[in-house]
């Protein structure tokens, strides 16, 4: 657990006097540049950030129209009193809370997380590299033990480097489900947060890795280059030949062969924030290309000017995909 | 980078505090239903606070809450009438919200679910700010509204809407997680 846990108060009114100006009409390049200064200057600044964008993520997930109706109903007498009882327990201290209460999901207890449509690459001391995809979240535990990889949420690409302690230590990635230990290798692990089916898949490039869903304490099974598979907490899918440039995203690009629009937008949607919705009788439309995730604005209007399809955008946060 | 060690020891719990536990349960758990009873329209709502309210309890790492368990009960017991009372008045919204709003329809369950989940937590987080400062919030960051337009909308001034948004933003970067 980092110490981002506890926010400066006054680093959280200065990120939102900041996030206020980023969204203002005039804000310019100067002002951007300040930010960014701002930002890197302090520890404290860049977790109270990170509380920013999370906020303007859970905000994006809200159709507006409903948001507004919503949230903005009038005060009754009930929510006045809630103000006393808050003061007193952020007074006791933030622990007191529960975890589940205000809840939304772990990306802040993490040690190093990419925000949505964020890519990140980035070196550990043995050498080990892995790749952050877009809203990631991940803890690194290196002990005397092992070396442990918490994947909390999204996707990760790891190429393992030969341990530096003697004798070597295991390199693990833990997921909700289960755990991944690498044999010397190039893999990908993406934790799948479904509703109903939360599950992890595993991909290998090179070398192979050992797979142990939680519960499943005899279902281990080696997955070796070349193949993907997913699993549960409970057991392993079946193992799949490994589909062609599933991993382009670390290099971020999106590879798309005859590709249902349905399929590439939710995969789309994931480098996003707000709503993405697809028109039913456009989600089999096959598409190909190979597209930037930079700036994916830019990539829906190159999929609107090579597709019989149009964008209509509510909002900034809500936009259809509709037949032309 | 963090030693793992930190990690085991937020989570092992300090001396087993089961026993006091079962105690605290014992002679609290009568009065803290009467007590919740009063305050709700149903003995049903009051027996399930009454058992969330001592599974904070035991959830919690908070060590006074132990030394001072009537206080902590008390506390926590409040807190979840409110929550109570402010999640049936949003659930209330959101299905009248559901009836009106045509697009909304096109929503799978699952969807749905996600939206209202994301409706409770920010409206945990709004909760206690003024009216006003509120509906800038949500008319800047859910309608897209420039400040100019919102300042119309509410009738204050620019600066005053600047103000607000600044004021709400900070709370939730307080308080999300």
């Amino acid at each position: 657990m980092t110490a981002s846990l506890h926010i400066d108060p006054r680093a959280a009114h200065e990120a939102a006097s900041w996030l206020v100006r980023l969204r203002s009409e005039d804000c310019g390049i100067a002002d951007q540049q300040a930010w960014q200064a701002w930002r890197s200057s302090d520890p404290a600044h860049e977790a109270a950030w990170q509380r920013a964008e999370l906020l303007c993520h859970s905000l994006g997930l809200l159709p507006p129209a409903a948001g507004m109706r919503v949230l903005d109903r009038p005060i009754r007498k009930t929510r006045r009193a809630t103000v006393k009882t808050l003061a007193a327990l952020i007074a006791a201290g933030p622990l007191l809370w529960g975890a589940d209460h205000l809840a939304g999901g772990p990306a802040w207890r993490a040690d190093v997380h990419t925000a949505r449509g964020e890519i990140r690459p980035m070196t550990l001391d043995d050498g080990t590299r892995i790749v952050l995809n877009t809203d990631t979240a991940i803890d690194i535990a290196y002990g005397l033990q092992e070396r442990l990889i918490h994947l909390r949420s999204g996707e990760i690409h790891i190429e393992t480097a030969p341990d530096t302690a003697s004798p070597p230590r295991p390199f693990l990635v833990r997921t909700e489900q289960g755990r991944v230990r690498a044999i010397g290798t190039r893999f990908s692990v993406r934790h799948d947060d479904e509703l109903f089916q939360p599950h992890t898949q595993v991909a290998v490039m090179q070398g192979a890795v050992e797979i142990r869903p939680k519960h499943g304490e005899l279902a281990t099974r080696i997955l070796k280059a070349g193949e993907q598979t997913s699993f549960t907490e409970d057991a392993i899918s079946a193992t799949m030949p490994l589909a062609p440039q599933f991993d382009a995203w670390s290099r971020g690009v999106l590879v798309a062969d005859n590709t249902p629009l349905g399929v590439l937008l939710a995969e789309i949607a994931r480098y996003r924030h707000g709503v993405l919705r697809c028109a039913p009788e456009l989600a089999r439309l096959p598409v190909s290309g190979t597209f930037q995730l930079k700036d994916t604005d830019k990539l829906l209007h190159l999929l609107q000017r090579s597709l019989p399809i149009r964008l209509r955008q509510r909002t900034r946060l809500w936009i259809t995909i509709e037949p032309v | 980078m963090p030693a793992p060690a930190i990690v085991t020891l937020a989570l092992s719990a300090p001396s087993d505090p089961a026993d006091r536990i079962t105690a605290i349960y014992r002679q609290h758990h009568g009065w803290l239903l009467r007590w919740l009873r009063g305050k709700l329209q149903s003995a049903d709502q009051a027996a399930d606070l009454a058992h969330d309210t001592f599974v904070r309890l035991l959830t919690s790492t908070h060590q006074p809450a132990l030394r001072e368990p009537r206080a902590y009960l008390t506390t926590v017991a409040q807190r979840l009438v409110i929550d109570h009372y402010r999640r049936l008045s949003l659930e209330q919204a959101w299905l009248d919200t559901l009836a009106h709003v045509p697009e909304l329809t096109a929503m799978s369950p699952e969807e749905r679910l996600d939206v209202l989940q994301t409706l409770h937590r920010i409206d945990a987080m709004l909760d206690g700010l003024p009216a006003p400062v509120r509906s800038a919030f949500l008319l800047s960051h859910l309608e897209g509204l420039s400040h100019a337009e919102i300042a119309a909308r509410l009738e204050i001034s620019e600066r005053t809407v600047h103000r607000y948004l600044v004021q709400a933003i900070a709370r939730c970067i307080l308080l999300i997680a």
